[in-house]
């Protein structure tokens, strides 16, 4: 299994604001997931794109849409031609771009997670979206160790139209043995945290961070 | 409950790199978790330091004890900083008068008291650890750092789980108007209260003069501050 973030899986919530009458026409309260397998994702409707499949995630007449943005390089296509042909491993390897439409019309292309907005004369799209993203924890301790892990649920946007902010699933938690894996993924700002107070008494810890650079010591 | 946290927000969960060729690297590597062992370390004389895993007394080297439970460390082992897992911040630099008091304790342990007129610095002692900066600010702030997870805290304590901050005002006569500021900092969690202490000048602060109560709910978060 991979360490890395999965481009072809997202959530998203979006909504439309007007800014002359400063009141929402759209908004979504929960936003919608994708499914977890690319394989399964349905074929997309007119315009979204025109042909092939799509990964895709909606809500009213909000679209999400991925494609293969490095089809030049990768002799992929820009849409999936079909949709058991790419699984979730062949979109793992692929970066796509996310374009969001509205009522088929694109609006902007989106590169990353996090909050997004464009205003088009006087409607203002705001989108909050999170690509999902799989971290594998290696414990090499002679005890088990315990994490927790969270990542976005949902974004919240502002009554006034000013923006939005994220809010964050649960915490779920996974206790590790000695010496084995575990991934853990959610859709991003993914988190794991670290339980000092579940670690064997005594124990010296040193993270290792995926950079390779940074440590983090727990003296317990 | 003390915990270190990554993310992707901050960077320390990396995204992936996309190569030359247009394709993601297949693998960002993992997170791996291993074993440390704390190198040779320097210890101030006069001090009571907490001991490590076998039996090793752990110090930063600026000299202030390691008591904490998380600590950040980059390359080298023993340069480590304290991040530290609760925190009280007595503060009067607004107040115009130097020279605070303070007198310090669990609620359910009176008698074990720290604070500036209990000394200079150091632990309380092996189940009550706490530790106290000197004395050496005239105007403030000074702290005082407390372990509070369940797994660290005195099993003498019981709950509710209650800390009390006295305070007196040993340099009164230097004017100015009595107030000072407690926050306790643990985690994402920060509470504040400001009291009036006493101005009973040139006397050490004891258990009777104003005080703030810090409340901790059974995992060591503070929950209230009165």
């Amino acid at each position: 299994m991979a360490s890395h973030r999965y481009e072809s899986r997202f959530r998203f919530c979006a909504a439309l604001y007007n800014t002359s009458t400063n009141s929402f026409l759209q908004k979504s309260s929960v936003g919608t997931s994708s499914s977890n397998n690319a394989s399964t994702a349905p074929k997309a409707t007119t315009g979204l794109p025109a042909s092939g499949y799509a990964y895709y995630g909606a809500y009213n007449n909000y679209w999400l849409i991925a494609q293969n943005s490095h089809n030049s390089l990768n002799s992929k296509g820009l849409n999936p031609t079909t949709a058991k042909a790419w699984n979730d491993y062949i979109w793992s390897l692929v970066p796509n771009n996310i374009k969001f439409f509205y009522n088929s019309s694109l609006i902007t292309t989106i590169g990353a997670s996090g909050y997004h907005e464009v205003t088009v004369g006087i409607l203002k799209y705001m989108i909050g979206l999170g690509f999902w993203h799989s971290v594998d924890i290696v414990n090499g301790m002679d005890d088990a160790i315990t994490i927790e892990y969270r990542g976005m649920d949902k974004y919240l946007f502002d009554l006034d139209g000013g923006g939005a902010t994220v809010a964050m699933t649960g915490w779920y938690s996974a206790t590790i043995t000695s010496g084995s894996t575990f991934s853990c993924g959610m859709f991003e700002p993914l988190e794991i945290r670290f339980d000092t107070d579940n670690l064997p008494s005594g124990e010296n810890i040193g993270i290792v961070m995926q950079n390779g650079t940074t440590k983090y010591l727990f003296l317990n | 409950m003390s915990t270190l946290t990554i993310s992707t927000a901050d960077g320390t969960i990396t995204n992936t790199e996309v190569d030359s060729a247009g394709l993601l690297n297949s693998n960002d590597g993992s997170v791996s978790a291993a074993p440390v062992a704390i190198g040779s370390v320097t210890i101030p004389s006069g001090a009571k330091p907490i001991f490590g895993a076998a039996g090793i007394p752990l110090f930063s080297t600026s000299g202030v004890p390691v008591f904490e439970s998380v600590i950040d460390e980059t390359d080298n082992i023993d340069g480590y900083q304290v991040i530290g897992e609760a925190t009280i911040t007595i503060d009067w630099s607004a107040s115009g008068i130097s020279d605070l008091d303070c007198c310090a304790y669990w609620a359910d342990n009176s008698g074990s008291l720290i604070g500036w007129s209990h000394g200079s610095g150091g632990l309380a002692n092996d189940n009550y650890t706490a530790w106290w900066t000197g004395d050496d600010t005239g105007n403030g702030p000074e702290t005082i750092a407390l372990l509070t997870a369940s797994s660290r805290r005195s099993s003498k304590e019981t709950s509710p789980f209650q800390y009390k901050v006295h305070l007196n005002f040993y340099g009164n006569g230097l004017g100015g108007t009595p107030a000072a500021s407690v926050t306790i900092t643990r985690g994402a969690v920060t509470l504040s209260k400001i009291i009036t202490p006493s101005t009973n000048q040139g006397q050490a602060a004891t258990i009777s003069d104003p005080s703030a109560t810090i409340t901790f709910s059974s995992d060591g978060t503070p929950t209230t501050i009165a």
